[in-house]
């Protein structure tokens, strides 16, 4: 028997205190009476003393020194290691997509509940199991739970994910319950053979085969299309073959190729050396695609790096804008130049200011002020001299200069300055006069500025869409000349064009970000498993963690348009390896202890507690019969 | 102990109480208790032949119309009796919780008074040790009892008291009125003789016995050491519990039961007097109910 807390042993000192507290008071207290003549006489009509009324006098000594005994040993805690003690156990399940390998007898994950359950079968009674998972999040899916049927139970819905995960918060919460209490027996179940101090390791890795396609593109080559990517065999040499789908219809006429001393040969097969990850390209005639799946046609123990999917992105998108100016040359030739959107120009009194939408993606005001902005919409301005509302500025003065003077770009390290300058080269741009202009909305970025005025900058409007806004006419200035325009203009399209979907490829565990576009009304995000979430639309980027491996499909109702989108998460290429060589620790530092929880009787302390409370209520009740009762 | 001082509102309640007498007296002097002799008092007793001497007043002329025969008629005696009290000047009377010396003195003291009022002669004596000490003595009327009965504070509480060999070598009367003895009675010293030797001399016996609220509840728990007001020597060691508390009350029990019953066998009268009973209660509750007082 041990003691949790045995400084509570202490009170034990109150026993001597107490004997001595007796013997002191214990002296006959002398007193003169009237008469002692009545106590005399009462000794004839006292009872009988039985041999256990001898212990009266000592009742409440002994009430005393049982209570003091009783609560002592209470609050210290008694602990008693019995065979076969009952202990605390804590499981840490490894739910990595790692553990999806096949074992041959199940998945490792599978393998690994089955090691948990045994054990919990094993346990004596009275122990208490918790159990934390290393998944999508790590968490304690339950906490000392002692019914080892609900246990298991609970422990058979426990599901894995396809996500790779380090151990460091499932560490922190197992060192919880460690310094909680010693005696705590941690087993971490998982297939990395990680350094351990205090915690059992179960290793459920076994030596199997699995091969993955790590990476993926594609590109057009001439008349070809070409796909290229990385393939692997984690545990052997392999030679690997692959099929090739393009828009669910399995391809043959194609060659597989492999880059030999910087020439690509054609091959039969892929030749990998264990662990090494090797290049492939599969060759075939050019052909319109909107989805393409390349798979691996070798078993192995894991089947989902065994597949990787690419989307043609660009024929989701077809975009158009429209002009409204009396000298619409350099914007629309710009337009056309960096984008693929189809571009209408008009003159400003053929614009209809009445209609708040028009279907165009992007609007350009170049010297005329809309008494109000359209809503469905980007929006560019050029030399606007009248204030226009939500616009998220208004007009303070036009300034004439005297000569053509140098506009230059803004010093900032921000994130949205550096994707509108992203490429450009610092041209000398120079104008003659703008239109100065006070920024009221939050949000904007200046891009360009004249001794500190803003002109050019963007931001969201009062609508919430994408606007860039010049301060000054591209006729006053030798901007279309500059190369800087181009790259300037290519990137304010970039911004005023958002593509949904800009990425078709993730890994697992990746943020999935879909633009909102001013007229997306709702997006549907459904999982490869079938599960549906729907996304924020009011901010302009929408994100959702992917948690599965495979074809997430994305349905954006964009105005009564619904669009669908296909994104592709592979598995995370660490979880692919059969033998993780990860040398990663997982230290619960301290000394462990076998003061365990005794099971039947790890209660006991409540007992005893309630029995001192007892001796205590029964010592006040004797005292108070024997001194004031009458 | 506290001082007696004469409670005129309370005498003035009792001076028409009067002192009922179980035996009829053989007093001397006129008073107001029926005697068993033929007297000339107001109350009819009988008729007799008239004898050739008899007071010619005393002839009933009804009877000798009637039956043409002289009768005498006769009237019962009035006698003064003579009230003796007896004080228990122990120590132990006049210690502890409670007064017990006081309520003596206030029983003595209004017993006296009601005598007095019956036209009685009055004596007081306080018992100390082995002896009879006279306090007051003979005293008649009211007067008499507002000069005198003040000597009640004279009296020191000390010393034993013996009652029975002090009272039985003393004149205690005979048959001529009561003998009223107040004392805790906490004593092995008899006091049945002296009982037995008053009820032989005709006397009606009040024992009146006056006990402090420690005595019959007493405060003492835990281990004790008790001595004996009067006598160190007499001691008690106990631990006081539960139990002896209950043995204690017992013994109170039966200590007033068998005194009452001795009394009550020799046709005397017996009074527990707590200390703290009202002399309102004692007066007009108690003794009318022991017919030793008629109101």
């Amino acid at each position: 028997m041990s003691f949790l807390f045995p400084l509570g042993l202490l009170g034990l000192i109150g026993i001597p205190v107490i004997i001595i507290i007796y013997i002191i008071k214990n002296r006959y207290t002398e007193q003169t009476v009237s008469s002692t003549y009545i106590w005399t006489l009462s000794e004839r009509f006292l009872k009988n003393k039985r041999p256990i009324s001898k212990l009266k006098g000592l009742i409440s000594l002994l009430l005393q020194l049982a209570a003091v005994f009783f609560i002592s040993i209470a609050v210290a805690h008694p602990v008693f290691k019995v065979k076969n003690a009952a202990k605390e156990y804590c499981f840490v399940l490894d739910c990595t997509a790692s553990m999806a390998i096949d074992t041959g007898n199940g998945t490792r994950f599978e393998v690994g509940k089955q090691q948990i359950a045994d054990m919990i079968n094993g346990a004596a009674d009275g122990s208490t199991f918790t159990l934390i998972q290393i998944g999508v999040t790590t968490r304690t899916i339950y906490e000392r739970f002692p019914n080892k049927e609900k246990a298991i139970e609970i422990l058979e819905g426990v599901e894995q994910s396809d996500i790779t995960s380090n151990t460091l918060s499932a560490w922190a919460l197992a060192k919880d319950y460690f310094d909680q209490n010693s005696s705590t027996e941690v087993y971490l179940v998982t297939d990395t053979a990680y350094e351990t101090e205090n915690v059992t390791l179960v290793n459920v890795a076994t030596e199997v085969d699995n091969f993955a396609i790590t990476t993926a593109n594609y590109a057009t080559i001439g008349e070809k299309l070409r796909f290229q990517g990385k393939a692997i065999s984690y545990q052997n040499d392999a030679e690997l073959e692959f099929n090739l789908y393009l828009d669910d219809v399995e391809i043959t006429d194609y060659e597989l190729q492999v880059e030999t001393l910087g020439i690509l040969v054609t091959k039969d097969n892929l030749a990998l050396t264990a662990g090494v990850e090797k290049d492939f390209f599969l060759e075939l005639p050019q052909k319109d695609f909107v989805t393409a799946k390349i798979e691996i046609k070798n078993q192995d123990s894991l089947d989902k790096d065994n597949v990787y999917m690419l989307y043609n992105v660009s024929q989701e998108h077809n975009y158009s804008a429209i002009v409204i100016s009396e000298t619409p040359f350099f914007i629309k030739s710009v337009i056309a130049t960096v984008s693929d959107a189809s571009v209408y120009c008009i003159k400003p009194e053929e614009y209809d200011e009445s209609v708040h939408g028009h279907g165009y993606d992007l609007y350009v005001f170049d010297g005329y002020s809309p008494s109000t902005l359209p809503r469905d919409g980007s929006i560019w301005f050029f030399d606007i001299r009248e204030n226009i509302p939500n616009s998220g500025f208004t007009i303070q003065d036009e300034i004439e200069l005297g000569e053509a003077s140098q506009i230059t770009y803004r010093i900032s390290n921000s994130s949205e300055y550096r994707k509108f300058t992203q490429g450009t080269v610092g041209s000398n741009i120079f104008i003659g006069r703008y239109v100065k202009y006070g920024i009221y909305a939050n949000g904007f970025t200046t891009i360009l500025t004249y001794e500190g005025d803003p002109v050019v900058f963007t931001g969201l409007n009062g609508y919430g869409n994408r606007q860039v806004t010049f301060a000054f006419n591209l006729h006053d200035s030798d901007m279309p000349m500059q190369a800087d325009w181009l790259i300037l203009a290519k990137n304010f399209i970039s911004y005023s064009f958002p593509e949904v979907i800009e990425t078709s490829n993730y890994v697992c565990g990746d943020e999935l970000n879909i633009n909102v576009l001013s007229s997306c009304k709702s997006i549907k995000v459904e999982a490869p498993s079938g599960e549906v979430t729907y996304l924020d639309t009011n901010e302009a980027f929408a994100s959702t963690p992917l948690t599965e491996v495979g074809e997430y499909k994305i349905s954006v109702l964009l105005g009564d348009q619904m669009k669908e989108f296909r994104v592709f998460s592979s598995l995370p290429p660490q979880e692919g390896q059969v033998i993780p060589n990860v040398y990663e620790s997982f230290l619960l530092e301290g000394e462990k202890t076998e003061n365990y929880i005794d099971g039947k009787f790890d209660k006991l302390w409540i007992i005893i507690a309630i029995i001192g409370v007892i001796f205590v209520a029964d010592w006040i009740i004797y005292c108070y019969e024997q001194y004031q009762l009458q | 102990m506290g001082t007696y001082a004469i409670n005129e509102e309370f005498l003035q309640q009792v001076e028409t109480l009067q002192l009922l007498l179980k035996n009829n007296v053989a007093g001397m002097f006129g008073g107001t208790h029926q005697a068993k002799t033929f007297g000339s008092s107001c109350d009819f007793a009988d008729y007799r032949d008239y004898k050739a001497g008899d007071d010619i007043t005393k002839i009933d002329w009804n009877a000798y119309a009637r039956f043409e025969k002289l009768y005498v008629k006769l009237y019962l005696d009035e006698r003064q009796v003579h009230t003796r009290i007896y004080i228990d000047a122990s120590r132990s009377i006049d210690y502890g919780r409670g007064s017990k010396a006081l309520k003596a003195l206030q029983l003595a003291a209004t017993f006296a008074y009601i005598s007095i009022c019956n036209m009685d002669k009055v004596s007081i004596y306080y018992i100390q040790n082995k002896a009879v000490h006279t306090l007051i003595s003979n005293m008649v009327g009211k007067e008499s009892f507002y000069n005198q009965i003040i000597k009640l504070n004279d009296i020191v509480f000390d010393g034993d008291s013996y009652i029975s060999e002090s009272l039985l070598p003393t004149t205690v009367g005979y048959g001529d009125g009561h003998s009223v003895i107040i004392s805790d009675f906490l004593t092995d010293n008899d006091y049945d003789a002296a009982i037995d030797f008053l009820v032989s001399k005709k006397r009606d016996v009040v024992c009146a016995q006056v006990l402090s609220a420690d005595e019959i509840d007493p405060l003492q728990r835990g281990k004790v050491h008790l001595f004996d007001s009067e006598n160190n020597e007499r001691q008690y060691k106990k631990n006081i519990n539960k139990d002896v508390m209950a043995a204690y009350r017992a013994a109170v029990k039966y200590m007033t039961s068998r005194l009452q019953n001795f009394c009550s066998a020799r046709g005397a009268n017996y009074l527990l007097v707590p200390a703290d009973k009202t002399m309102q209660q004692i007066f007009f509750q108690d003794f009318p109910e022991m017919e030793v007082i008629k109101q």
